[in-house]
Parts: structure tokens; sequence; C-alpha cells
């Protein structure tokens, strides 16, 4: 049963190699991948989480490799709630790259974008090349409205990750939610649009479902 | 510090269109290794859709002709006295481009509101069938998780007096043509008996449905009307409405037009056809991510130079001033060397103007089929699609009117709707024309294990771009599948994850 109050729709992106995967990996199967082998034919994940006493499904999307040659679609920025980039603290110029990646925000996705910064692998310990203050400069100045350090490895503040960006959506979603409401109420006579958009799977899921009896 | 393109691959794929975009990720789902380049920085080459800000990359024309350096350079990667090198071409699929600003003005206040990003300007405007075989693909590949659409609203039939062309919308679903004053009752009646043979049609084999259809088959469609009893305003009703299917219908593809519309009518909506949020551009990018997920690898905007052929194959790609072994190659018409001759060859007149008003103002906004067909009745293709912020690809209160034209004689497609904008009083702030040059070639004269992919054309929908795909991708892989149904078994094993996490 579909008993989610709101499914969002968070993005990552970041130079190849900062953790993106492991990232989304480590949330949603609470594993974290060995190697570099790429994830095959795996789109995005989903977890449910609780905000509040509402159940919220976020669906995570990897950028399935397109980013080793800076060659990410501008339709994976659409419709997404929130951009989590990611840079990699170990690696100077994975911090250095964030100023384009920005730019291919701003250009692609919604102006209200919820905007995250994350500083992946401060298990890297001395290794460390970017330090924390840094980071959250570049945040503050670039008005992201979240930064945070994370480990995908030792799991230090993963969770925190996903339920902040989950957390802040579901407030924006109900103050929005709120005023459609008040709109509606307050002009009761007009017609609004033809429609929302088409998600052409609903229709081939609901016949899925419906023949199989699965809903 | 850059990656390096990888040594081989089973399949490199030359250009980022649609055509090339579905066989890209048909191989990767077939499990192939496939490396997809294009010259552009941009997604989806002679099928994209540009920002106002970005549109002039069109006319753009980057120099890709090797220099004597260049080829000594390069030919340094051969292997062996039998490799020769073949100069990829750059041929002009997009040509004559010419864009201008008709009010400054309307340019200045776009750019200080930060409006001109909101622009989707399709080169290749279409419109899906709701229960076509893109509609039916983008689903089985699960392609359609990355897209969404809108209804086409409105679809629209001119009818010419000397002082004005009046724009009439055409009826789609049954309710609408029996709200219709237009048909008595009687035919009314005629209609219901006309839509029950067509369901009845629709189901036969082939041969058989020839054989419905009498001597018929290959005259006129409304003859075969109205030895039907059909009478002749129903006839144009019928001619009109199927019209942007088939411009001059047989009783065969009058037939065949008729149950394509009738079976997509009322799938989504009132009307049988779907646009793409974001524009047409959409589709190939859409595709690429597919392919992407399934393990494909993407370089963009870099150079894309050359072939290395041995005993009549290309066993390699030159890219980047690297060498990529490959077992196939796929490519746009755009790098089809320049010595191969075209085979075929269609120029496609398209004019896109952006408006702030409908070339028909309703309550709410539309998106708009209007087929001039009947105003030129010479040509095979005239057609119009206007669409606005309800699809994405204008902001609020703006349109892009997309003119589509074959050039048989008469007057051009964009005199007409020049007309039509003088008429209803729209001023149009912009303007672009260009050529699409249609070109086919037989790849076997490039080398043995090329695909050519089908190139841009005029029709409508995309049912013939995605059948061609598949028949090339069938005729070269006969053993896979092509973008077969994601198993069942895959999807029930991500939700029973998920719903044991969830009770974690």
């Amino acid at each position: 049963m579909e008993d989610y109050k709101y499914l969002f729709k968070v993005v990552l992106v970041g130079n190849a190699g900062v953790g993106k995967t492991c990232l989304v990996r480590k949330f949603t199967q609470g594993i974290f991948p060995p190697g570099q082998s790429a994830t095959i034919g795996v789109d995005f994940m989903i977890k449910t989480v609780k905000v509040g006493n509402d159940k919220i499904k976020l669906q995570i999307w990897d950028t399935a490799g397109q980013e080793r040659f800076r060659s990410i679609t501008q339709s994976y920025y659409r419709s997404a709630h929130a951009i989590v980039l990611v840079y990699d603290v170990s690696c100077q110029p994975s911090f250095d790259c964030l100023p384009e990646w920005l730019g291919e925000i701003e250009s692609y996705a919604n102006r209200r974008v919820l905007k995250i910064l994350v500083g992946n692998k401060v298990d890297k310990g001395d290794e460390r090349e970017v330090p924390e203050r840094i980071g959250r400069d570049f945040s503050d100045v670039n008005h992201f409205d979240y930064f945070l350090e994370t480990s995908a490895l030792d799991a230090t503040n993963v969770d925190q990750l996903f339920e902040q960006v989950a957390t802040r959506l579901t407030n924006d979603m109900k103050i929005t939610d709120e005023r459609v409401h008040q709109y509606r109420a307050d002009a009761t006579n007009t017609t609004s649009n033809s429609g929302g958009p088409i998600k052409l799977i609903d229709r081939a899921q609901t016949q899925l479902n419906s023949c199989c009896s699965r809903q | 510090m850059e990656e390096k393109l990888p040594e081989s691959v089973d399949v490199v794929v030359l250009g980022t269109g649609l055509p090339e975009a579905i066989l890209a990720s048909a191989c990767s789902r077939a499990g192939m290794s496939v490396l997809h380049l294009d010259r552009n920085e941009y997604y989806g080459g002679d099928w994209s859709s540009f920002t106002m800000s970005m549109v002039h990359e069109v006319a753009e024309t980057k120099e890709s002709k090797l220099t004597p350096e260049d080829v000594s350079r390069i030919s340094d990667l051969l292997q062996n006295e039998n490799e020769k090198l073949v100069e990829l071409g750059d041929r002009k699929v997009i040509d004559d481009i010419e864009m201008t600003w008709q009010d400054e003005n309307m340019k200045e206040k776009l750019e200080e509101l930060g409006q001109m990003r909101r622009f989707s300007i399709d080169l290749v405007p279409k419109v899906l069938l709701s229960k076509g075989n893109m509609v039916q693909t983008l689903c089985d590949s699960q392609v359609s998780h990355y897209a969404e659409f809108k209804l086409v609203n409105r679809q629209l039939c001119p009818s010419e007096s000397p002082e004005r062309i009046t724009l009439n919308p055409v009826p789609c679903s049954k309710g609408e043509i029996f709200q219709s004053s237009v048909l008595t009752m009687l035919e009314k009646r005629a209609l219901m008996k006309f839509i029950t043979f067509c369901t009845h049609w629709s189901t036969k084999a082939p041969e058989e449905r020839r054989e419905a259809l009498g001597d018929h088959v290959d005259r006129p469609f409304s003859e075969f009307l109205a030895q039907m009893g059909v009478s002749e305003a129903l006839q144009a009703v019928i001619i009109h409405t199927i019209g942007i299917l088939q411009t001059r219908p047989t009783a065969l593809s009058g037939m065949t037009s008729s149950c394509e519309f009738m079976d997509s009518v009322g799938f989504y909506g009132p009307s049988p056809f779907l646009f793409p949020l974001y524009g047409c551009g959409e589709l190939s990018q859409c595709f690429c991510r597919l392919a992407a997920v399934f393990g494909s690898l993407y370089c963009l905007g870099r150079p894309v130079q050359a072939l290395v052929k041995e005993n009549g194959r290309i066993t390699a790609v030159i890219a980047n001033n690297e060498r990529i072994n490959c077992r196939h190659v796929i490519m746009s018409s755009r790098f089809v060397p320049e010595d191969v001759p075209i085979q075929n060859r269609l120029e496609i007149d398209r004019i896109v103007f952006a408006t702030d008003k409908s070339i028909k103002e309703a309550e709410k906004e539309q998106i708009t089929l209007l087929n001039l067909a009947s105003l030129r009745p010479e040509a095979e293709i005239s057609r119009v699609i206007e669409a606005g912020f309800e699809a994405c690809t204008a902001p609020k209160g703006h349109f892009l009117v997309h003119a589509t034209g074959t050039r048989e004689g008469g007057a051009c497609v964009d005199e007409i709707l020049e007309r039509i904008f003088r008429e209803n009083d729209v001023h149009p702030y912009w303007k672009m024309s260009f050529t699409a040059n249609s070109m086919k070639f037989d790849a076997g004269e490039v080398g043995e294990n090329v695909i050519c992919a089908p190139p841009v054309d005029a029709n409508i929908h995309y049912s013939s771009v995605i059948e061609e795909c598949r028949q090339l991708f069938c005729a070269t892989w006969p053993d896979l599948d092509f973008l077969p149904r994601k198993m069942k078994k895959e999807e029930e094993e991500e939700e029973e994850e998920e719903e044991k996490e969830e009770d974690d």
C-alpha cells in the first residue's frame, strides 16, 4: 500500500570518486560497496523515512557515471526537489570543481531547489586537504541550505544528511500545501491549468498492477 | 587531469540525437559495452532543444576538418599497413540558419527578468501518440521514469476566406464529435457505424485488412467513405481529424490512421497526442540516461576525428586523439564521411516564432496542433505546434510557435502563419528559420560493421524513428532483444528489499 505523505526526488552530483554512490548505498541499504564497481542497471534507490508522524519517500538518484567526462544530461536536474553536491575532503580538486557544478545547477535546476553541500570521506583523518571551515564558508557564500561533513565508510552523519533533506523538504511542502489550500479557497471559480503533467509509467503500472491484483 | 577513453568497446556511437540515443540504450541494455561520443557540449545533436540564451550555438560551426598536422599525429595510432584513416564528416543537417529579434525591447525585458533560460526551442518538434510504439518503448524500457508529458489539448484546422483564415477546433473524442453542431443526427449515427467498422477492421491480419477494403484499397479515402454511405460533411470531419497523421489518405492509409487515432484517444485524456515537458530534446537525453544506467560511457564536447578501416570493416574510432577499438560503429548522418554519396535527401523548412499571445486565445493555456495541409495542398507536410508555459518550453504568458513544412510548390508555411498572426493581432518578437536536411546513406559504403542512424524527419510523431531503430538493431543483432521490458523479478526484488527496510 502506498501510504506515504510525500515523495521527493533527491539527486546527487559532484566529481567522480567522491563517494556519491557509497553515500546512497550506505543510507538505503546499510552497506558500503567494496571496490570501484559501478552498479549496472540501478537507476535510483528508494527509502522511506519518518518526519514527525509522516512517512516520506526519498527517491535518490545517482549520476550513472555521466560525471566522468562532465556529461550529465540537463534532464537529470529537472524536477529534483533537492540537490546534494558532494566533494571529497581528502581531494582538493574535487572541491575546486564546485563552482562548475554550481553553474550547472543554476542553469538547469528549479530555482527553488534545496541545495546541500557535503564534504565526504571525513574518515580519512590526516589525509584531509579541505578544512571543515573552508567547506562551510563556501556553503555560506553560495547560499546552500545546509552543509555537512560525512563518511560513507563509518556512517558518520549519513542518516542525518538524508533525514535533514526529508525534514526540510517536508516542512517546505507543508507550507506550500497550506498556501495552495488558501488559494483554492480564495478562488473557487478559477479553472486550474489543464491538469498536471503525465507520467507514462503511472498508466502502465496501474494496468500491470491491476491485472496482477497487487494494488 | 582527465580520464582516458577506453581502449576497446563493443560499440562506439557518434552523435547524441534521438535515434543514436535509442540505439545506444538498446545496445547497453543488451549487455554490450558502449562509448557514446558527441562533438557538441550539449546532448541531442540535430534533435536538441535550446534555451534562448544558448540557441546561437546551433549556428556556430566548430572547425572540425583535420589539418595535415592532425592527420600525421593521428596516423601514429594506426597499427599496421592495411589500416587506413577515414576522416569523419561534419555534414550540415541544420542549415541556412537565420535568427532575428523583431522586438529588441522584449529581448531586454526577458534578459532582465532572467527568463531567457526558460525557453526550450526544439529543432525537431513532434508529438507522441498515446498508444503508439514510442510510448510503448518508453514504458517497457522504463525510460518513462525520466520524462513527463502534457496532453496536446487542442487540434485546429483552418478554413480560408479572402478576409481571413478561421481556426476551427477539430473534435477528437466521441463526446466532442457528438456535441459538435456541424453534424446532423443521421451523420452522427453514420459515424458510430464507421467507428464500429474501424474497431473490427483493426483486429484483422494485414492481408485481410487489404481485402476488406476491396478495390478501394489504394484509391482516395473519401471515395471509400462515400461508398460506405458517409456524407460529404462527415467525410470532411473524418479526413480533417486524421489529417494530421495522414495528408492525402488512401482507403488503406486512411483506415490505418483512423484506427491509430481512435486507439489513442481517451488513453491519457481526450486528445490522442502527448508533448514532452521541456521540449522534444528531452527524449534523447532520457534514452542516454538509460544507456548510462546500463554502463554506457558518455563523453561530450571532444573532437571526434576519424575511423580506422581495414578490409572493409571499421576497426577503431579516433576521438580526442585517442584510439578506441570497436566491433560496431553507429553514427548520425552528421558524421558520415564527406565522400559517401547521399542516397536520399529531403529538405524540411522549419520556422520558429516566439510570441506573447496565442494564435487562438482561450480561457486557459493550451498546447495546440494546427494542420495547414488544406491551405498548401501540394505539400506533403504543413503543420504548426504551439506550446508555452504549460509545456515548460517558454516563460509564463509566452509561446513558441513551430512551423514545419516540406517544400513542394505554393506558399511557404511561414507566409501562412504570418498571415494568421496578423489577423489575430499576434506580434512575434523573435524568429528563427532553418532548413533541416534529412539525408539517408548506404551504411555499407562507410564500412560493413557501420549503422547509419535514421535522419531527422518531418513526421508528426515518433513511430517511424523507433521502428527504424528497432529494425536496424534486430538486423545487426538478430539474437538480442530491442529494449525489452524490464524483468518483473528485478522490480519485485527491489520492492521487497524496500519493504524489508521499512520493517526494520
